[in-house]
């Protein structure tokens, strides 16, 4: 285990030609075509505000990703933890890639009209003319879909003048109310409790709330990374002091970044609903696929024959425990708020997970379509990896550990698909081309970001003064 | 290769014991409290709380014979002390849980010194909160329809009743958490058997050491079943707060029924853990000159562990309170603004808010996490801050039915008092029992984490054998050992 490889810079730099410095092309490529079809998909009509919704759930599958490495960072510092200091780096670039992160949600705030409280708050009864007409149910409403777009405000000021019209477009999502808007007692009932949360979804505060978001993600981001790779030219012992000071506040930044991002750009695509764990689930989320990623580039790193002197199985067989306990928790949390939400029965809080399992909204309509997603990510985000990864074998053999993470990671993706999804049209599962072209755009762009600055780094943070705590580290 | 593991001075990192520390010292320190008379403290501090617990045994006698009519429980606050106290103490079991099992899982080596004590902890508390919903049934000759027995008459409790789910959670947590501390404390039962001198030590410590001689077999078994112990603990950690939360948070009282509350409990439970593990270590620790083995490394980390606590109690009843801003909600925005922090409870609010979370914010400075004099403090506040959450929790989601002609308001009566002292007589009781006759610190666990119990610590590579005898068992490392 211990090795005779010269702890420095260059012996731990990816070297010219190998496959990982040239990664970053092959991710910015995927970003390039993703994006760029993407953007095709946001200007038609009928895409725009599918667009949003596709984009949303690329945007937070890999936004997840690098805030839980800030995460896995920020607890490292937090605990001054000797084990991880050789798998660190990897997650310091994951979280480094976060003012990326930050640029990528202005698609997310510059479409905030497509969002279904946006006309009820934002005090214009305009917009809603884009929600209601290119909604894919858009049959019941006739008028053609090219009025939505551009100036999607003036248009809808004209267009939305009638009364029910208005009234049943803020509802433009629910469905199961297309048909008979305006006389549906539940949807003044909506409207009235929208009302109430004016204060919330004020514009300006909206966009404030996003400015202290990506401040946040960029100085944490930046100020992480920034103190590990000094040191590895200056091997100065006081920048592991100050990343460690720094990391308490630092996970109260990213604590309620991440809570009120997701509750401002997920939680709100339904914006009657609402759960006091919807922030500790996000975070679970992240906590997993983070592992999930930091141990599949580890691992990659190593077949392609770097970093084989300094992270081993004993570095594996811990990020695959932590990964395990994280999926645990988030199963924990997945079951805590269904159960409750399940158990008290109330309207305003079933209606989660009535779209993500009936077939429409007729009492006792039974499955649908989103039902066979829910049991897929019981069984297979839970069930099944609990099982695969319990053994202490497993998690000790570099194959299925790697099994496990790929498995979890693509469970990721389906988990937040089936977060944001069933908000765009609730009881239809309709797969679109853009819930393809929109993770690839972001993590294209991303991946391009983190890999690229692979290149340029040391893979280990080898200034720091617990580095050889890591090296000579075992489980006993 | 142990050169690594040695402490960096320049990062500020110490031994988790003082200077000196040797596997003798320890033994000794540990030891000589069961083996030598009690000090007068020991006996002024017992003598009162047996005086409690004579006092809880006369209030519940009375209850029992007149009826729980005798608690200020009453329309439409029905739920009211019995079942703060209970939550209040099944959350003080939690620290004990968290420090042998998930600590241990996580490595964190420094748990070691205050592991058995909160383990003690751990199930005192659980007894003293078990004595709540037994007595709440009224009838207590009934008590036994919790469990789920067949018998004659075909009634069953209602499995669908989070209420029952927490006799199940507790039942197994409280076995599991008694067997724990059992396999912990074997090897030291062992060396307080080789140390008897009077006949009866010597049959009792014996008896219970179950034969423990310190070979490389019965360390390979005791290591396993710690480890799997310990696996099997971790996710009690979660499970039984959350249970208890499930009794409220199932419900649709507003107040009651929110998502978070399973997390948020268990937080909760730690934080007031530790704080319980703070105040009684800081007593201990200076009555029986344990500053040797429970640094002041240790209350640091501590002390950082209630403010990592507290600030996630914070964040949850943040939560609570957009949420219910956000809900648009009409019953939930009364409940958060006119019932708590406002209104005729709203001292009780405040109390928990300062208590729980502003005041562990001092931790924020090195020197008051320093201070012993402030974490006594502190750990105090954060127990009453902790109590009041939960009254809190209980009382003011009950006391403004939703028809206002059902409004009332809660008063304790004498007995509620009496009972709820009462346990803190019965916790203590059984706590300076266990000072007094049983190892209060894990002496092969802490021995294990000095420097010369690594195999490889000395550099001239000499032999073992040494005047320490069995001693050297510790070089197994049993702190050391993996997650499965």
């Amino acid at each position: 285990m211990a090795s005779n490889v010269e702890i420095s810079e260059k012996n731990f730099m990816i070297r010219e030609g190998g496959p990982w410095s040239s990664a970053w092309k092959v991710a910015a490529f995927i970003g390039a075509v993703g994006a760029l079809t993407a953007v095709a998909g946001a200007m038609t009509a009928e895409n725009a505000h599918r667009f949003v919704y596709s984009y949303i759930f690329g945007y937070f599958t890999i936004l997840t990703i690098a805030l839980g490495a800030l995460f896995f960072v920020l607890i490292q510092r937090l605990t001054s933890a000797g084990w991880s200091v050789t798998v660190r780096r990897v997650a310091e670039f994951l979280a480094s890639g976060l003012p990326v992160m930050a640029v990528l949600a202005l698609p997310i705030l510059i479409n905030i009209k497509h969002f279904d409280w946006y006309e009820t708050v934002a005090g214009t009864p305009g917009g809603h003319a884009s929600l209601v007409e290119t909604q894919a149910y858009a049959e019941e409403h006739t008028a053609p879909a090219g009025e939505a777009k551009p100036e999607a405000k003036e248009a809808a000021k004209e267009h939305g003048a009638a009364p029910e019209h208005a009234v049943a477009a803020e509802h433009g999502a629910t469905a199961e109310h297309a048909g008979h808007e305006g006389h549906d007692p539940n949807h003044v009932a909506h409207v009235e409790t929208l009302d109430k949360k004016k204060g919330w979804f004020n514009l300006n505060f909206f966009y404030g709330r996003a400015v202290f978001y990506i401040l946040a993600w960029v100085i944490l981001g930046t100020m992480f990374f920034n103190l590990s790779v000094r040191q590895d030219k200056s091997k100065e012992v006081g920048l592991t002091l100050r990343a460690q000071a720094a990391s308490p506040l630092a996970m109260m930044a990213f604590a309620l970044s991440l809570t009120f991002s997701a509750f401002d750009w997920v939680m709100a695509l339904d914006p009657s609903w609402f759960s006091t764990i919807f922030g500790v689930y996000v975070f679970s989320t992240a906590a997993v696929a983070s592992l999930a990623v930091i141990i599949l580039i580890t691992m990659s790193l190593r077949d392609a024959g770097y970093l084989k002197s300094v992270v081993n199985v004993e570095h594996f067989h811990d990020l695959g425990k932590l990964m395990f306990g994280f999926n645990v928790f988030w199963a924990y949390i997945g079951f805590s708020q269904f159960l409750l939400i399940w158990y008290a029965g109330l309207p305003e809080e079933t209606t989660y997970y009535h779209y993500r399992w009936d077939a429409s909204a007729e009492p006792g309509a039974g499955a649908g379509p989103w039902a066979g997603v829910s049991l897929i990510l019981l069984v297979f985000h839970f069930v099944v990896p609990f099982f695969l990864l319990l053994s202490r074998n497993v998690k000790r053999k570099l194959p299925s550990l790697k099994l496990g993470a790929a498995w979890l990671l693509v469970m990721h993706a389906v988990d937040w698909y089936w977060f944001v999804m069933p908000n765009f049209k609730h009881y239809s599962f309709e797969f679109h081309w853009l819930d393809i072209a929109c993770p690839m755009a972001v993590g294209g762009i991303y991946f391009a970001y983190v890999f690229f600055r692979m290149t340029k780094h040391a893979l280990i943070p080898v200034g720091d003064p617990r580095i050889q705590r890591a090296i000579h580290f075992h489980n006993a | 290769m142990s050169s690594h593991n040695l402490p960096i001075k320049e990062l500020g990192e110490v031994s988790l014991v003082a200077e000196g520390t040797t596997f003798k010292s320890i033994t000794e320190t540990v030891a000589v409290v069961t083996e030598t008379k009690a000090p007068r403290g020991w006996w002024i501090g017992f003598l009162i709380a047996v005086n409690f617990t004579g006092i809880l045994g006369a209030a519940i006698g009375y209850l029992i014979w007149t009826g729980i009519g005798v608690w200020g429980n009453n329309s439409p606050v029905y739920w009211a002390w019995d079942i703060t106290n209970f939550v209040w103490w099944i959350g003080i079991g939690h620290a004990g849980t968290l420090i042998s099992a998930v600590l241990f899982l996580f490595r964190q080596k420094w748990r070691t010194a205050i592991n058995r004590f909160a383990e003690a902890m751990t199930i005192f508390a659980v007894i003293c909160a078990l004595i709540f919903p037994g007595i709440h049934v009224g009838r207590i000759w009934y008590a036994y329809y919790m469990p789920p027995l067949p018998n004659s008459m075909a009634l069953w409790p209602n499995f669908k009743s989070p209420l029952l789910w927490d006799v199940f959670a507790v039942s197994t947590y409280f076995t599991v958490s008694l067997l724990f501390w059992y396999v912990g404390l074997i090897p030291d039962l062992a060396t307080f058997r080789d140390r008897a001198k009077t006949k009866v030590r010597r049959l009792v410590y014996g008896a219970l050491a179950l034969g423990w001689r310190s070979s490389n077999r019965h360390w390979q078994h005791y290591e396993r079943a710690y480890l799997l112990l310990a696996g099997l603990s971790t996710p009690l950690v979660l499970s039984v707060h959350s249970v208890v939360s499930f009794d409220f948070a199932t419900s649709v009282i507003p107040g009651w029924h929110t998502t978070i509350f399973p997390p948020y409990f268990v937080a909760g439970a730690i934080f007031s853990g530790f704080a319980m593990v703070m105040t009684l270590m800081l007593i201990t620790r200076a009555v029986y000159g344990m500053k040797s083995l429970v640094t002041q490394k240790h209350l640091e980390l501590m002390n950082k562990i209630i403010l990592l606590t507290g600030s996630l109690v914070g964040y949850a009843y943040a939560m609570e309170f957009f949420i219910a801003y956000y809900s648009g909600n009409d019953f939930e925005r009364h409940v958060f603004i006119h019932n708590r922090a406002s209104g005729p409870f709203a001292w009780a609010y405040w109390i928990m808010v300062s208590c729980n979370v502003i005041s562990p914010q001092l931790y924020w400075s090195k020197k008051l996490r320093n201070n012993i004099a402030v974490s006594f403090v502190v750990s105090i506040l954060v127990n009453i801050g902790m109590w009041f959450e939960r009254f809190v929790i209980i009382v003011t989601s009950l006391f403004h039915d939703f028809l206002p002609s059902s409004w009332g308001y809660f008063r304790p009566t004498l007995i509620d008092i009496f009972i709820y002292f009462g346990t803190l007589g019965l916790f203590f009781t059984l706590f300076l029992l266990f000072i007094r006759w049983i190892p209060m610190i894990a002496i092969a666990e802490v021995k294990a984490t000095l420097p010369e119990a690594d195999p490889h610590w000395d550099p001239s590579h000499a032999s073992h054998d040494d005047a320490h005898g069995h001693d050297e068992d510790a070089h197994e490392e049993p702190a050391a050992q993996p997650a499965e």
